[in-house]
């Protein structure tokens, strides 16, 4: 499909350029560098009949993919990930130049190019919402074109047919309330580091009414590129990560029933589409903290899955508060002083995961898992779990959910 | 010499001008002995003199006093290691050269060296290693006679077919079924009593030959580099059949940052991983994720001495058949 728009997205995406971008120099091959500045003086040109700066750009952009692949992702030096960030702009633009016809289709291809940029980019001190705009717009353009509307998935009950189980479960209930005191929560709960689970606080959300229509998130991010989870644990070999757009993660994985698992799990959604952040609120309970200095704004998670997905029992180094927006999700959680009793991966990146199934237990193999304490809870649409920090936690899916996570510490 | 060319070509490193070289280009030089390839630029040795071949600067050469021994090559340095056992460094942004001061004990000197963005690898005669300029502890074996570094790993096979591996681990590239780091070569256990005559390292991959024919991988297999669907990271090693013959031996193997290339004993090459450059084969698949035959390599006149693979493109060294056998 033809894309008539040509003469307006161009000037609209440079114009998100408020600031003359700059490359960073540092820790850059000195080849890859100078082709990078001519790519940048390329893309402010009018005219372009050199179709070879797409190949240039994507030389670089694979190098700095190389480079971002190298030594841990903490270690990678940040004026890689801001140079990523600026070439995933300037690759933008050389496409929307390119003097063939622009169909929607390129439109598209474009949006992931974005997208990519925004995933493993850094942003910008000179155009900090630089690619944010750019894929906002380039969103709402492709809307225009062909909308894709799904028959609406009716979010009915389904996590009954579990409740027989779950009464089975030998574990002390988690204890729950409804819309307590900041001070009781941090009296009674976050200083003690006492889960409870939070009824009733998140009934102001935009999210919770406007999320369950899949539409709505169609809408506002179909075309956009999400990492999703394959296999139903990460502990798996077979375990995957994989980049695709939202819309084929909800067409294949959230509503279809192939048994093909997709999680997009643990991703910062809310960085990547503002509009999603605008539905949302972080809990006042986050501002609570162990030792009297201010809390740090919370890192937010998106947790998006069909029935099914299990998150196997793990800690995490941060606070965290898990909101159901919708769909029911059954968890177990252990306390930081059993981990004895948990028999954890003894390898680096596994060691926060207990080699243990809860709901299974091999006692042969793991004899000490007896003597731990289990905790059990079912957590419902609109309700939020206080996790403590290093608090051993198991999650399964009953039903069609989305949660977002806020780990603060 | 004929070196058969193909792949990521932007800086000229393959002595043409097109920026991607679709199927093999020959690189004909009867002075070259060796030839590495960059990211931006190759190197081609002759005896003492090394020749660059990069298009953003004009053709720098370097001569030196007596023979090159070996060279190792990164993003930022070309080490240069000399028969008198001297270590050179030059720097590829300006082309200059230095002389590293000794770092090895007082009768002893350099013999082998590998290099990578993460590591610089120097064994001396008497079987120590050193991470210039520091020497890595518990570490001595003089029978090593070979050293490949990936990206952030390395591989050290010795005389006796054993295969050490160090350096990152996080996409099972050091083969020990974990994906921990080790800052110590340690023996691959998975490998032990098989003997392996053949080494290479990709990026995040490692491949092995074994006396037999066998070929291992193992590590990432994003692009299909290993050769096989099933795994995106592989932290064992695993025989790989190539082609529909399983008996075919496998003689050579080569690996570029994500691409795996292997010269059988037929003389057939195969290759498989990432072809946006087409580093692998001249078509338009950006992946193979099983090995297929690169049918436009002129078997029939040529035999293949070495495959050197580049980080994003392919070089296969061949000689003119004799024609009176």
């Amino acid at each position: 499909m033809t894309y008539h728009n040509k003469n307006e997205i161009i000037p609209q995406i440079l114009s998100f350029a408020k600031n003359p971008l700059n490359i960073r120099e540092e820790n850059f091959n000195c080849h890859f560098l100078h082709t990078l500045k001519i790519c940048l003086e390329a893309q402010s040109r009018e005219n372009l009949e050199n179709q070879d700066y797409l190949f240039q750009i994507d030389a670089i952009l694979d190098y700095i993919h190389e480079e971002l692949n190298t030594g841990h992702w903490s270690t990678v030096p940040l004026t890689m990930r801001e140079n990523f960030t600026v070439s995933s702009y300037i690759k933008a633009v050389l496409m929307l130049k390119n003097p063939n016809e622009l169909t929607v289709d390129s439109l598209e291809h474009c949006l992931k190019v974005i997208d990519l940029g925004l995933l493993l980019g850094a942003p910008l001190e000179e155009n900090p919402e630089l690619l944010m705009e750019c894929a906002k717009y380039l969103q709402k353009e492709i809307n225009k074109y062909h909308r894709d509307t799904l028959i609406n998935v009716e979010n009915k009950t389904q996590y009954e047919d579990h409740l027989h189980y779950y009464s089975n479960i030998d574990a002390i209930e988690i204890e729950a309330l409804i819309i307590p005191s900041i001070e009781t929560f941090n009296n009674k709960f976050f200083q003690l580091q006492i889960p409870v689970i939070l009824k009733g606080c998140m009934d102001h959300w935009p999210a919770s009414k406007k999320w369950l229509d899949v539409n709505y998130l169609l809408e506002v991010a179909g075309n956009r590129t999400v990492p999703v989870e394959l296999g139903s644990l990460y502990t798996d070999e077979q375990w995957s990560q994989k980049l695709m757009t939202l819309k084929d993660f909800i067409k294949n994985h959230y509503l279809s029933e192939s048994g093909n698992t997709g999680y997009l799990a643990q991703h910062n959604l809310f960085d990547q589409i503002s509009e999603l952040r605008e539905d949302i609120r972080i809990p006042e309970y986050c501002c609570c903290s162990l030792n009297f200095e201010e809390a740090m704004e919370p890192d937010i998670n998106a947790w998006l899955g069909p029935k099914g997905t299990v998150s196997p029992l793990h800690q995490d180094p941060k606070n965290n508060v898990l909101a159901q927006v919708y769909g029911t999700k059954q968890i177990l959680l252990y306390s930081p002083e059993d981990t004895q009793f948990l028999y954890p991966h003894g390898e680096t990146m596994l060691s926060n995961t207990s080699q243990v199934d809860p709901l299974n237990p091999n006692y042969i193999k793991y004899p000490e898992f007896k003597k731990a304490t289990m905790f059990k809870g079912l957590l419902k649409s609109g309700e939020m779990l206080f996790i403590p920090l290093k608090w051993w936690h198991h999650v399964t899916a009953l039903e069609k959910s989305f949660s977002v996570s806020f780990w603060w510490q | 010499m004929r070196i058969f060319c193909m792949g990521f070509n932007l800086y000229g490193q393959l002595n043409d001008k097109k920026p991607c070289l679709e199927g093999f280009h020959i690189w004909y030089d009867s002075s070259i002995e060796n030839i590495y390839l960059g990211h931006t630029f190759s190197v081609a040795k002759a005896k003492n003199i090394l020749k660059i071949y990069c298009n953003l600067s004009e053709n720098p050469h370097f001569e030196f006093s007596v023979n090159v021994k070996q060279i190792a090559i990164n993003e930022k340095n070309i080490l240069v290691l000399l028969t008198n056992g001297q270590l050179v460094k030059i720097s590829v942004a300006e082309w200059t050269t230095k002389l590293l001061p000794k770092f090895t004990e007082e009768k002893d000197e350099p013999k082998l060296i590998s290099c990578n963005c993460k590591l610089n690898l120097v064994l001396t005669t008497k079987g120590l290693l050193y991470s210039v300029p520091e020497q890595v502890a518990d570490f001595i074996n003089s029978n090593v006679i070979d050293i490949k570094t990936g990206k952030e790993h390395a591989l050290l096979l010795d005389t006796s077919g054993n295969v050490y591996t160090m350096g990152c681990g996080s996409k099972g590239q050091l083969g020990t079924g974990q994906l921990d780091d080790h800052t110590t070569p340690e023996l691959l256990q998975a490998l032990a009593g098989i003997k392996i005559v053949k080494i290479a390292a990709g990026g995040w991959h490692s491949a092995c030959v074994s006396e037999q024919g066998d070929l291992y991988l193992w590590g990432w297999n994003d692009k299909g580099q290993l050769g096989q669907n099933d795994w995106t990271v592989l932290a064992t090693p695993k025989a790989v059949d190539i082609g529909e013959n399983t008996e075919v031996n496998v003689k050579k193997v080569a690996c570029g940052t994500k691409h795996t290339m292997v010269l059988l004993e037929n003389g057939l090459l195969y290759g498989c991983g990432w072809n946006k450059y087409k580093q692998v084969n001249n078509t338009d698949q950006e992946e193979y994720h099983y090995f297929i035959k690169i049918e436009d390599f002129p078997y029939k006149e040529y035999f293949v001495d070495k495959i050197v693979c580049g980080p994003w493109n392919t070089g296969v060294v061949g000689k003119v058949r004799n024609k009176t056998k």
